[in-house]
């Protein structure tokens, strides 16, 4: 049995469990299934018994520091680790030791999490599923001949097969909903200026948010916590005061309404039958538990998709201006050809893009007036094969993960069910800005009427 | 595609510093035309666009 974030911490609390022990086991789980499933590029089994004997001891001594305190966890590796190699799982970046931890990193580490090492990433957070970098792409614990999606691969694919019980993500477009919605858990993209990006690798600086990844959405309100909070050096941050998430878990959704963006799902990019009965089913739930559901037409998803890939290629490309200058062949080939795309762009062509955003959320917000959260999908269906992947997927059908990005709203993936293939499907839950309390709730309340938690993947339950 | 396509936009990257070879610009080039059609798009009108134009995201704030 795999605990969740919640259950562990407070058995920790009520010295009931012991952290050596729950590192342990997810070592053991690391040590048996990563060999296949390449979630970490970076284990540290050896720092992370290390802590968590320290944290024991601590605990033992001085009581818990909250409910993270002895946690598992693990770090993209994007996310900079003082002393620890940092490398965006690229060549260009081998070698790269930074100096300090990124301040997620700092926050997370004075709740007493225990870091089990670094994890995968798409190269940079764009470029994958790649076979030519330095080391191999993580693969779907549910069935590791399939996709994890991207770019938060390895967090979605260690937490799923229960290796860490929690772990950031970064999302620009998707990054990570998406792994979460392939790979089974709950993930969530806060309101853009929640967390702090100071020493995260950057890909597309007006659409970069951090944000945690787990295997319930209570887990990930207990990691938002830690990690929320204005950063004044991160020009993105803003200083708006954090709620008390876990006070307004069980809030439920009595009186909310919910607005079905069925034209993004249904016609914009139609789902797998799977998918579409998941966001029904999900629906009618909630609407016996009192919210009232109607239909929203908000922008089309290629609309939102135009803008914000104009937005981020152009972003991107001035990241990665001076590399890809002088050293573009240090790139998977998937990376440079995409930055390409950003190289050949004009910035009358990103002006157009901008100028575009703000109507999408002037149109959007009129869209949601008297309306609490927006309902659609997170993927269109199961994770397809890792090597069936194309691409440019991304310019391919209209993905439902970027409107948000364009918008900065917060948005969480669940799981929603299984598909014919034995795979996880999903959802999409949005709300507006700062409403991350109302989401949690709202995500929690379906989280606990359906049974989709008590099913983890076949590979891990013969480790329980 | 053509070779004036592919030289065209093998200009556009080498003029941003980047090199790039007519083989590899024509493996990117398809993507390249679907993105020169959501360029089109975003210069297009938008339905009920009631927002002054922005030069630039709210850093700081929520959008």
């Amino acid at each position: 049995m795999i605990p969740t974030i919640a259950e562990a911490g407070r058995l920790i609390a009520a010295r009931k469990l012991s952290p050596v022990e729950l590192v342990g086991a997810c070592l053991a789980r690391m040590e048996r299934l990563d060999g296949t499933l390449h979630a970490f590029i970076r284990p540290d089994p050896e720092g992370a018994m290390a802590a968590a004997k320290a944290a024991e001891a601590r605990i033992m001594r001085d009581g818990v520091r909250g409910p993270l305190d002895g946690i598992p966890i693990a770090h993209k590796d994007i996310y900079c680790t003082a002393g620890v190699p940092t490398t965006a799982h690229s060549k260009v970046l081998q070698g790269h030791v930074p100096a300090r931890d990124a301040v997620v990193v700092q926050k997370w580490a004075a709740a007493g999490v225990v870091s089990l090492g670094k994890l995968a990433t798409h190269e940079f957070a764009f470029g994958g599923p790649s076979f030519d970098l330095p080391w191999p792409p993580a693969r779907n614990p549910w069935n590791p001949e399939h996709f994890t999606a991207g770019s938060s691969s390895g967090t979605g694919a260690a937490v799923a097969s229960g290796m860490i019980l929690g772990g950031t993500g970064s999302d620009t477009g998707g990054s990570i909903r998406g792994p979460a919605a392939l790979c089974g858990i709950a993930g969530i993209k806060p309101t853009y200026g929640r967390a702090s990006r100071r020493d995260v690798l950057p890909l597309a600086q007006s659409l970069d948010h951090t944000g945690p990844m787990a295997w319930t959405v209570e887990d990930c309100s207990l990691l938002l916590q830690a990690m929320a909070g204005f950063d004044a050096l991160d020009p993105a941050s803003a200083d708006v005061a954090v709620p008390d998430y876990a006070a307004s878990l069980g809030a439920g959704v009595k009186g909310k309404v919910i607005g079905l963006a069925r034209h993004m799902h249904e016609r914009d990019n139609p789902v797998s039958a799977a998918t579409l009965k998941g966001i029904e089913d999900a629906a009618a739930l909630w609407r016996s538990m009192g919210a009232e559901v109607r239909e929203v037409v908000l922008p089309s998803l290629e609309e939102f998709n135009a803008c914000g890939w104009v937005i981020l290629l152009a972003e991107a490309f001035a990241v990665h201006e001076a590399w890809m200058r002088e050293k573009p062949q240090d790139y998977g080939l998937y990376m440079r050809q995409r930055l390409m795309l950003g190289a050949a762009l004009s910035a009358a062509d990103y002006m157009q893009a901008q100028k575009r955003r703000a109507e999408l959320v002037a149109r959007s917000l009129a869209a949601m007036q008297g309306v609490d959260f927006l309902l659609t999908a997170s993927a269109p269906g199961e994770a397809p094969k890792i090597d069936a992947v194309p691409q440019w997927g991304f310019l391919g059908a209209p993905g439902f993960t970027m409107a948000f990005n364009v918008l900065g709203w917060p948005a969480i993936s669940v799981c929603a069910g299984f598909g014919e293939g034995g795979l996880p499907v999903s959802l999409q839950l949005v709300a507006k800005p700062w409403q991350e309390p109302a989401l949690f709730a709202a995500a929690h309340a379906y989280e606990q009427a359906t049974e989709w938690r008590k099913r983890r993947p076949a590979m891990t339950e013969e480790t329980a | 595609m053509t070779e004036t396509a592919v030289g065209a936009f093998q200009a556009r990257v080498r003029q941003a510093g980047v090199p790039l070879g007519e083989a590899e610009a024509a493996q990117i080039l398809p993507a390249w035309d679907k993105l020169v059609t959501w360029l089109d798009l975003l210069r297009q009108p938008a339905l009920g666009a009631e927002a002054e134009p922005a030069t630039t995201f709210s850093a700081g704030k929520a959008p």
